[in-house]
């Protein structure tokens, strides 16, 4: 029964492969074909989230070294979310990305990414997560080179060099929890050996410390958080948002697999490791928003506010509250869902116009009402105004963290996300402002219609109605994870 | 008998080459002498596993004396097989690297070169593997010199004297342990060494000294590594591939015998000077990874660049018996067994793509991966398991290795291994992004058709690349193999 996991992620993978077999040359065909995979799989990633917490292991080199494929409520929680995501940016892409021959290649990738992104999910030991992990770095490289300029290969060196660096970082860690652990299987409370630890205690914040940052670098993390400016605004706008959308969760997720599943709560809470940690993303958050309030190019402005709101999530997370890790995985979905629908009403933008700096957006909202309305309402949710998601998170992790272990260190990162949402309104109502209101001198005349076809508008306005649906309604959601809050024991 | 056996058949087929000299014949009867002596040696194994077998004829020292243990026999099986992938290989691409005429002696060289590499292996008393060591040091050399370039000969003469110094050095220290044991063979030091070592320390140490740096000149341990890459960097694609992924570790692997059966754990692990000479050598192996690298990532000629790259995986090997702990050997071990089928996939494919381009210079290699689509999809193999990607073999050495290193507490390694991985994925991934994601600096000159070598001639490449994921994946008989050669040994 448990084998039907491997569907998911083999599906993709073997459908993207086969991809430039399959389609030939016809565009149409090819949009059937990548529709009718995803669909299908997003159709049994849900219905693998249904499935009873289950798994197997397969291909078992050592104890340590083996595939482990397993569900549990953590990795519903990413499936679902990975999957539905991926589902709506699937249809966009076919409206964004041009006919020029490349586009087989750009969604031969897309698919085996995904695949990958959903062996991410679905890994139930270290080894299986380092795996997937890195499948993502290297099959999802080919969207963001997609252009495939001098620039844009450029960007996508610093973006593999990044991620292998922090991959790297991450293995250190990995190689020492297989030492003193009794077993790299992830287990609720974490897996470290005391006896066969003891004596090198004092290596553990280290070692913690060293696997945050390593994964954290697909999370934006300071200080590796370089390549995300760099290489986003070179890749097509599908591709940016679900690095920002999807895979920088991946990253979120295998930090809370390695926080609370491997090194365990206890081991963590009160080390400087924390403390650290606590500092560098209060520092990301605002390096962040400042860094993006100063950017005038449209979607690296986008990449540096992603930067900072990953950081809310990290610092959710590392804040060892279940009340910060609540508004952690909030934020995790709404960030998904908001920062998605943000790329892609930029892209859509820069598709049909051009026009990739903020100040050149004047008046657009005239011109595509539908992709400055979702634009507007995905930036509402992202400052954080009430009812939409973002003030659910934030509030949460703004309490979580007077209530933790560090209040001071909590009140400063209250007073932090606070200043970070100011900017946040800085960077992002300047852009719907001016675009509704573009000023007396405007000249509409000029203005042509310039809305984009219904493959991109019509998952941009889901995605839009989604913030403030989840946003008013987040009950069921709080449910499940105070439920993983629960599990974890913290 | 079975060691005798395989190393006659070869020696046999050379020699009916020799006399011959017939293309067609030479190719079948070297490829077919390689296919008998294959299946010996892995009925060899099997032997081993249970009992070693010994021959002996004459009495100490001067005798005939041959001693299989397990690890042997995998050294023997290993040298056998990836040369039997890269005599396939040379069917069809060795005839555009040397002249017609020299063909068979081609083949006669190689039969020569694994014959002896085996003996190396296989042979018990030191004044037998001296002159075997000799013997294949020329036919090594014969190897690069058969091209019949200028500079073939400047690199084989330089190859040629250096490797005679490497020996003499070798054979001092054999000549200072043969004084100390009135012994020549490595059972009869052992137990010679065993009582009256007390009496003798200093000049024991002064015996491993010597060896070791015999042998890192040898193998071209850094800064010893000077004759390497003109040698491997001019050489015919196979002969190269042949050179850097079996002679090298011919060497390292007497070494690895002289310190673990001739002189012993006992003796070798508890004595200061001894441990401090095995410290400098994982010292130096560790300054190898990254001078190697750094060196690599400086070339521009791709066979040179392969080449440096062997001097950087060397230093792996060296570092992991330097570490004196059964980890860190066993690491050592395992890593010849990477390094030679993925370096052998590396040069067989550059040697494939210099044959179809006439093209040796990396940054002229763009937009290649349209042109010969399979030979750069197996190149990337070969890079990503030289990376360390799970999912390839390199991957395996890499954990191996750091186990080791957190086993034998030299945390500080772990830091030089993150960063030499990070240093191969910088210069084996340009090439290969170039290749697939860069645009094509070719097409004025080059019909933008493909290149690709035929099926028959990409088979054996082909072979090599599932034998690098095969043995990744599925590879637990292998590594227990291993383990048992080494606890026979240790």
């Amino acid at each position: 029964m448990s084998f039907w996991l491997l569907i998911p992620i083999l599906l993709p993978i073997a459908a993207g492969a086969a991809l430039p077999l399959v389609v030939g040359d016809n565009r149409d065909r090819l949009q059937v074909y990548v529709a009718s995979v995803v669909i299908l799989n997003t159709g049994f990633a849900v219905a693998a989230a249904g499935l009873g917490d289950t798994g197997f292991r397969a291909l078992e080199l050592t104890s340590v070294i083996n595939l482990h494929i397993r569900i549990d409520d953590l990795a519903r929680f990413f499936l679902v979310l990975s999957s539905g995501l991926w589902l709506l940016v699937t249809f966009y892409s076919f409206g964004y990305i041009k006919r020029d021959g490349r586009d087989k290649s750009f969604f031969a990738f897309f698919l085996m990414s995904y695949g990958a992104v959903m062996g991410a999910c679905l890994s139930g030991n270290f080894f299986t997560l380092y795996l997937f992990y890195e499948l993502i770095t290297l099959l999802a490289y080919p969207m963001v080179v997609h252009s495939g300029t001098p620039e844009a290969m450029k960007a996508g060196v610093k973006y593999l060099m990044y991620s292998f660096f922090g991959a790297a970082l991450a293995l250190v860690a990995f190689v020492f929890v297989a030492n003193y652990g009794f077993t790299t299987d992830f287990t609720p409370g974490g897996v470290l050996d005391p006896v066969a630890l003891a004596g090198n205690e004092g290596f553990l914040p280290f070692v913690f410390l060293l696997a945050f940052i390593g994964f954290g670098c697909k999370a934006y993390i300071w200080p590796l958080f370089d390549w995300v400016p760099a290489s986003y605004p070179l890749a097509p706008h599908p591709a940016a948002a679900l690095f920002s959308g999807v895979v920088s969760k991946i990253a979120v997720l295998a930090i809370v697999r390695t926080t609370f599943y491997v090194f365990g709560v206890d081991v963590v809470i009160g080390s400087w490791a924390q403390t650290a940690l606590i500092v560098i993303t209060l520092l990301t958050v605002f390096m962040g928003s400042m860094l993006a309030y100063k950017e005038k190019l449209f979607s690296k402005r986008l990449a540096y506010s992603s930067v900072s709101q990953l950081s809310y999530v990290l610092f959710g997370i590392i804040l060892l509250n279940p009340l910060a890790f609540l508004g952690a995985m909030l934020h995790v979905v709404f960030h998904g869902i908001i920062k998605t629908a943000l790329f892609l009403s930029a892209g859509a933008v820069t598709h049909k116009t051009g026009k990739s700096y903020v100040y050149e957006l004047r008046g657009i909202g005239k011109a595509m009402p539908v992709a400055m309305w979702c634009f507007t309402m995905a930036s509402v949710a992202l400052v954080g105004i009430p009812p939409t998601g973002g003030f659910v998170s934030k509030w949460h992790i703004a309490t979580g963290g007077i209530a933790s272990n560090h209040p001071t260190l909590g009140m400063v990162g209250a007073a932090v996300l606070l200043v970070s949402a100011l900017l946040t309104a800085g960077y992002l109502v300047t852009i719907f402002a001016d675009a509704f209101f573009p000023g007396a001198g405007f000249s509409y005349k000029k203005l042509v219609n310039a809305e984009s076809g219904k493959l991109m508008t019509v998952p941009l306005v889901i995605l839009a109605s989604l913030t403030l649906l989840l946003g008013m309604f987040p009950g069921a959601l709080i449910e499940f994870i105070n439920g993983i809050s629960a599990i974890i024991g913290i | 008998m079975l060691p005798i056996v395989i190393m006659l058949t070869l020696f046999a087929a050379a020699g009916v080459i020799f006399v011959i000299k017939v293309n067609v014949i030479a190719k079948r009867l070297a490829i077919a002498a390689h296919v008998l002596a294959l299946a010996l040696s892995a009925l060899m194994l099997a032997v081993t596993a249970d009992e070693p077998i010994s021959v002996i004829l004459g009495t100490e020292p001067w005798n005939f004396y041959v001693l299989v243990t397990p690890l042997d026999a995998f050294m023997v099986s290993l040298f056998i097989g990836v040369s039997l992938f890269i005599l396939w290989a040379s069917v069809t691409m060795i005839d555009h690297d040397i002249e017609q005429a020299r063909i068979p002696m081609y083949y006669a060289l190689m039969c020569v070169l694994i014959a002896t590499l085996c003996g190396v292996v296989v042979f018990e008393n030191f004044f037998n593997v001296f002159l075997l060591v000799e013997a294949s040091s020329f036919a090594a050399a014969g190897t690069v010199v058969i091209k019949n370039k200028p500079e073939n000969m400047r690199a084989g003469l330089k190859y040629i004297s250096l490797s005679i110094l490497g020996s003499s050095f070798i054979l001092m220290g054999i000549i200072i342990l043969y004084f100390i044991t009135d012994s020549l063979s490595i059972t009869g030091i052992y137990a010679s060494l065993s009582t009256n070592f007390t009496d003798n320390e200093d000049s024991v140490r002064n015996a491993l000294i010597f060896i070791t740096l015999g042998t890192a000149l040898k193998s071209a341990l850094f800064p010893l590594h000077i004759w390497l890459p003109d040698a491997h960097g001019t050489a015919p694609s196979p002969s190269s591939a042949a050179l850097s992924a079996l002679v090298l570790k011919a060497y390292i692997f007497l070494y690895v015998k002289i310190l673990y059966k001739a002189i012993g754990a006992e003796i070798l692990l508890n004595d200061e000077i001894m441990l401090l000479t095995l410290f400098l050598v994982m010292v130096t192996g560790a300054v190898a990874m990254i001078a190697g690298s750094i060196f690599a990532l400086m070339q521009s000629d791709i066979k040179r660049m392969i080449a440096y790259s062997s001097v950087a995986q060397i230093g792996y090997i060296f570092m992991g018996i330097g570490m004196g702990t059964r980890l860190g050997l066993f690491a050592a071990i395992f890593h010849i067994l990477t390094h030679a089928v993925t370096k052998a996939l590396l040069f067989l494919a550059a040697g494939s793509i210099i044959e179809q381009t006439h093209n040796r210079t990396i940054s002229k290699m763009g937009g290649l991966g349209s042109q010969m689509r399979i030979t750069m999809l197996l190149f990337t193999v070969g890079s990503l398991s030289m990376i360390g990607i799970p999912l390839f073999i390199g991957f395996n050495s890499k954990w191996f290795y750091a186990v080791g290193i957190i086993d034998s507490h030299n945390y500080w390694l772990l830091g030089v291994l993150a960063l030499s991985s990070l240093l191969n994925a910088a210069y084996y991934l340009p090439i290969v992004l170039r290749a697939f994601f860069g645009k094509s600096d070719t097409e004025d000159f080059l019909p933008r058709q493909s290149l690709e070598c035929p099926m028959r001639a990409l088979m054996p490449i082909i072979c090599l690349a599932f034998l690098i994921v095969a043995l990744a994946l599925l590879g637990g008989p292998v590594n227990s193999y291993i383990y048992m050669g080494i606890d026979s040994i240790w």
